[in-house]
C-alpha cells in the first residue's frame, strides 16, 4: 500500500549564532494510512522538530516531505495553510483554545475557516462535542473548563474537519495521569474508528502502549522502528 | 473564512477587552470630534462670510469704473484710471461667462430733455445709455410701466425722484414748496404720469455754434436755440418707472437705448462740427458685466485684471475676508488633524498589543489552517471597527459642542470671529458628519494596517512553543 507520509533525506539544522544544532539528521520513513505511530524519544532528541516539519509549520533544511502527494517542503505559505486547513488536524499540548469563544465555537473553528455556514459546522462540532463526552459543556468558555476538558475540545477540534492526518505534540503533557489515560484512549479510539493516521509525540513511554508503531528518536536519528501487532485492549491503568 | 464569521470574531476580540477599547475609541472620539467642530467652524465663517457679502450685493457683477480708488497692500488709498473704449467693451461682451454686458454712456456736454406733452418738460436729465439686457441685472426693479427687452430700441426708464423734474417752463412760481407740497408735508404727485403722456426725448445745448460770438447776438436761423429745437425728437414706445424702494444709486438716473443717446450726442456734436477725436459718443463712465456664475466672475475678473484694468469686486472684498479667516481656520485644521494623528498612533498602539497578546492565538489559528488573508482582514477589521465607533461617537460630541458654541455668546467674540449673518458660529453639514466617519473609519485602517501586516507574519510555532 502507498504511504500517506514519505519522509526522504530529512534534515534540520538550527543555526544559533556560530552554532550549528543538528535537530534532524538523515530521517527515512514512510507511514501508512490509518497508522497510528508513537514518536518517542528523551528531550532534544528532536521529536517536535519532525512533527513540525511533518504538519508544514517549519521548513526543513533538506529532504522532503510529501504527504498525500503533495511536498509540504516546497509549498507556499498559502498552500501550506491550505493544506493544513484541509488535510490535517493538531492537538496541541497546551490545548489552544481561543478564550473569547465556547467550547462549540472551538470546536467548530476549523470548518470556519473552510467557509462552512454556521448551522452547518455548529452540527458537526455538537456531534464532535458528543463524542468526546463533552454535550453539556457546549456553551463553557475554555476558561470554566478543567485541563481534561480543554484538551478533550482540542480533541474535537483535530478530528472534527475528518482530516486525513492528526497530528499531536505531548497531547497529555499538561494532564494527570488519569486524564491522560482517557484522553489518550479518546483520541485512539476516534482515529481508529475513522480509520486516520495519527502521529503523537510524546516523551512518555506508557503513551506508546496505544500506538500501532513506536519511533524511538535519538539525537535526530530515529534509533528503533517497532511495529505493535493487534493492540486489540490498551493495558489497563494501575488504580 | 466568510466575511461575517471575521466581523464576529474580530467584535468578539474588541469586546473581549472592552476598556481598552474603549479608551482607544475615546481617543478616536477626541480626535474626530475636534475635527468636525473645526470643520464645522470653517464652515459657519465662510456661511456668515457670504452672507455678509450677499448682503453688499450680487457676487456675480463686475463693474469696471473709469475711476477707480482702492487700498493698496499698506493700506493707502490708490486711485487708477481706466480707459473705457468701445473696443474693450466688445471684447468682454465676447468673454465666457459674460451673460450680460453694457456700457455706461454718459455725456456732460450736453443736456437732455424730456417732453412730456406740449406743456411739461424737464430741465435736464442724468441720463445714462445703456443696452437693456443688462438692466435687470443692475438691480433695476419697475414699479410701473413696461421692462424693455433685449430687442428694444425705444425704451426710457424715470427714476422714482426724476419724474418730478417735469415741470411747465411758462409758468411762474411764486412759492416753490406750496407748487410742490401739500400743507402736511407730504409731497403732490408729479405734474405728468410718464406712463400716459407722449413721452420724447431732445438733446440740449447750452454752448453756441462756434463760428463766433457776433452770430448769436444776430440771431436769425442759425442761433444756438434754433439749433436746439433743430434735433431729432426720439419718441418712446416702452416707458417705466423704477421701485420707489429701489436702494440702488440709480434712483436718481434715466436711462435709454446706448444707440439713442449716441445718436443724439453725434448730432449735437455734427451741428456743433466737434472733431471726431474730442467726440463724446463714446465716452463710457463704465462697464457693467453680469457673469453667468461666481467661478465666470473670478476668470473674468483675472482676465480684466490681466488686460491692465483696475476693478474691485465682491468676490475681491470677499477673498480678502476670506484670507483674513483662513488664518484663524488653520489654525483649527491643525487642532483637529493633531488630535487625530494622537487618535491614530493610539490605534496603532492597542493594535500592535493586542497582537502581542494574542501571538499564540494568532500562531494556533494559522497552524491549524487559517487563511492569511483572514488573519491580516480580522485585524484591518478591529482597528477600522475602532475607528468607526470613534468616528460615530465624535460626530455626536461635535453636535453637542457646536450647539454649546452657538449658544454660548461670549465665544465667538473671544475667538474673534466674524458672526455677522446667521450668527452660527459652528455649522455642522451632512457632507462633514459622513466625511468624519468615513475619515476616522480610514484613519483605524491606516493605523490597524502595519500591525496587521505584522499578524499574519506570526509563525505557526508560536502555537507548540510551552511557554504560555
Ligand atoms: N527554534 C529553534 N532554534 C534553535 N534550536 C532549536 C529550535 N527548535 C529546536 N531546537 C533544537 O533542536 C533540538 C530538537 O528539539 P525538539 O524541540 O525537536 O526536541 P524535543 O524532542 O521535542 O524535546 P522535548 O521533549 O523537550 O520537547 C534541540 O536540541 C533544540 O535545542
Ligand atoms: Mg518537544
Amino acid at each position: 500500500m502507498e504511504p500517506i507520509i514519505k519522509i526522504r533525506n530529512l534534515r534540520k539544522v538550527y543555526r544559533i549564532g556560530s552554532e550549528r544544532v543538528v535537530a534532524l539528521d538523515n530521517i527515512d520513513l514512510d507511514i501508512a494510512a490509518g497508522e497510528i505511530c508513537c514518536i518517542l524519544g528523551t528531550s532534544g532528541s528532536g521529536k517536535s522538530t519532525l512533527l513540525n516539519m511533518l504538519a508544514g509549520l517549519e521548513r526543513p533544511t533538506r529532504g522532503s516531505v510529501e504527504i498525500l502527494g503533495t511536498d509540504i517542503a516546497r509549498a507556499s505559505e498559502k498552500q501550506l495553510a491550505r493544506f493544513r486547513r484541509e488535510k490535517i488536524g493538531f492537538i496541541f499540548q497546551s490545548y489552544n483554545l481561543l478564550g473569547s469563544l465556547n467550547a462549540l465555537e472551538n470546536v467548530a473553528l476549523p470548518l470556519t475557516f473552510r467557509r462552512v455556514p454556521r448551522r452547518k459546522r455548529e452540527l458537526a462540532a455538537k456531534k464532535m462535542l458528543k463524542a468526546v463526552g463533552l454535550s453539556k459543556h457546549i456553551r463553557h468558555r475554555p476558561n470554566q473548563m478543567s485541563g481534561g476538558q480543554q484538551q478533550r475540545v482540542g480533541i474535537a477540534r483535530a478530528y472534527v474537519t475528518e482530516p486525513p492526518v492528526v497530528f499531536a505534540d505531548e497531547p497529555t503533557g499538561n494532564l494527570d495521569s488519569k486524564t491522560t489515560v482517557e484522553v489518550m484512549e479518546m483520541i485512539t479510539a476516534i482515529a481508529r474508528e475513522r480509520k486516520q493516521t495519527l502521529i503523537i509525540v510524546t516523551h512518555d513511554r506508557e503513551i506508546a502502549d496505544y500506538a500501532d508503531r513506536i519511533l524511538f528518536l535519538l539525537d535526530g536519528r530515529i534509533e528503533s522502528d517497532t511495529r505493535v501487532e493487534h493492540p486489540q485492549t490498551p493495558p489497563a491503568e494501575p488504580a | 473564512m466568510r466575511i461575517f464569521d471575521i466581523i464576529a470574531m474580530g467584535t468578539r476580540n474588541l469586546l473581549r477587552r472592552k476598556m481598552r477599547t474603549f479608551l482607544t475609541v475615546i481617543g478616536v472620539v477626541v480626535g474626530s470630534a475636534a475635527i468636525v467642530v473645526m470643520v464645522s467652524m470653517t464652515v459657519g465663517m465662510n456661511i456668515s462670510l457670504d452672507e455678509t457679502i450677499a448682503s453688499m450685493g450680487d457676487l456675480t457683477v463686475i463693474q469696471i469704473n473709469t475711476f477707480n480708488s482702492h487700498q493698496n497692500a499698506d493700506g493707502e488709498w490708490e486711485y487708477d484710471e481706466n480707459e473705457l473704449t468701445d473696443e474693450l467693451f466688445q471684447k468682454i461682451k465676447q468673454m465666457d461667462g459674460v451673460e450680460a454686458a453694457t456700457p455706461l454712456l454718459v455725456c456732460w456736454q450736453y443736456d437732455f430733455r424730456f417732453y412730456a406733452g406740449r406743456r411739461y418738460r424737464t430741465n435736464y436729465s442724468n441720463l445714462y445709455g445703456v443696452y437693456p439686457e443688462a438692466l435687470e441685472h443692475m438691480g433695476i426693479t419697475l414699479d410701473r410701466g413696461e421692462m424693455p427687452d433685449a430687442d428694444d430700441t425705444d425704451f426710457v426708464i424715470f427714476g422714482p425722484d426724476t419724474v418730478y423734474n417735469f415741470r411747465d417752463p411758462n409758468k411762474v412760481i411764486r412759492n416753490h414748496y406750496k407748487e410742490y407740497y401739500n400743507s402736511d408735508g407730504t409731497r403732490k404727485p408729479p405734474k405728468v404720469d410718464v406712463l400716459t403722456e407722449n413721452i420724447y426725448v431732445q438733446a440740449y445745448s447750452y454752448q453756441y455754434p462756434s463760428m463766433g460770438n457776433g452770430m448769436i447776438m444776430g440771431g436769425g436761423s442759425s442761433s444756438g436755440q434754433d439749433r436746439n429745437s433743430r434735433m431729432t425728437k426720439h419718441y418712446f414706445t416702452k416707458v417705466g418707472v423704477t421701485a420707489e424702494d429701489n436702494e440702488s444709486d440709480y434712483r436718481w438716473y434715466d436711462f435709454i437705448h446706448i444707440d439713442t443717446m449716441r445718436d443724439m450726442i453725434l448730432e449735437q456734436e455734427k451741428a456743433a462740427k466737434v472733431k471726431a477725436s474730442e467726440s463724446q459718443a463714446y465716452n463710457y463712465e463704465a462697464i457693467f458685466i453680469k457673469a453667468t456664475d461666481m467661478a465666470a466672475a473670478d476668470a473674468i475678473q483675472a482676465e480684466l485684471k490681466e488686460m491692465g484694468l483696475s476693478i474691485n469686486s465682491l468676490s475681491d472684498t470677499r477673498k480678502a475676508m476670506q484670507e483674513n479667516q483662513a488664518a484663524i481656520q488653520y489654525v483649527l485644521a491643525g487642532i483637529g488633524g493633531m488630535t487625530l494623528l494622537v487618535a491614530a498612533i493610539s490605534i496603532a498602539n492597542t493594535m500592535v498589543m493586542s497582537i502581542y497578546e494574542r501571538t499564540r492565538e494568532i500562531g494556533m489559528m494559522k497552524a491549524i489552517g487559517c487563511p492569511i488573508s483572514s488573519i491580516k482582514f480580522m485585524f484591518l477589521y478591529e482597528a477600522s471597527m475602532i475607528g468607526f465607533m470613534g468616528g460615530v461617537l465624535g460626530v455626536g460630541l461635535a453636535y453637542g459642542l457646536s450647539y454649546a458654541f452657538n449658544n454660548i455668546e461670549s465665544l465667538a467674540s473671544a475667538l474673534g470671529v466674524n458672526t455677522m449673518g446667521s450668527g452660527n458660529l459652528s455649522v455642522i453639514p451632512f457632507w462633514l458628519v459622513i466625511l468624519a466617519i468615513i475619515f476616522s473609519t480610514l484613519i483605524g485602517l491606516l493605523a490597524g494596517y502595519i500591525p496587521a501586516v505584522r499578524a499574519t507574519k506570526i509563525s505557526a510555532l508560536e502555537a507548540i512553543k510551552s511557554d504560555s
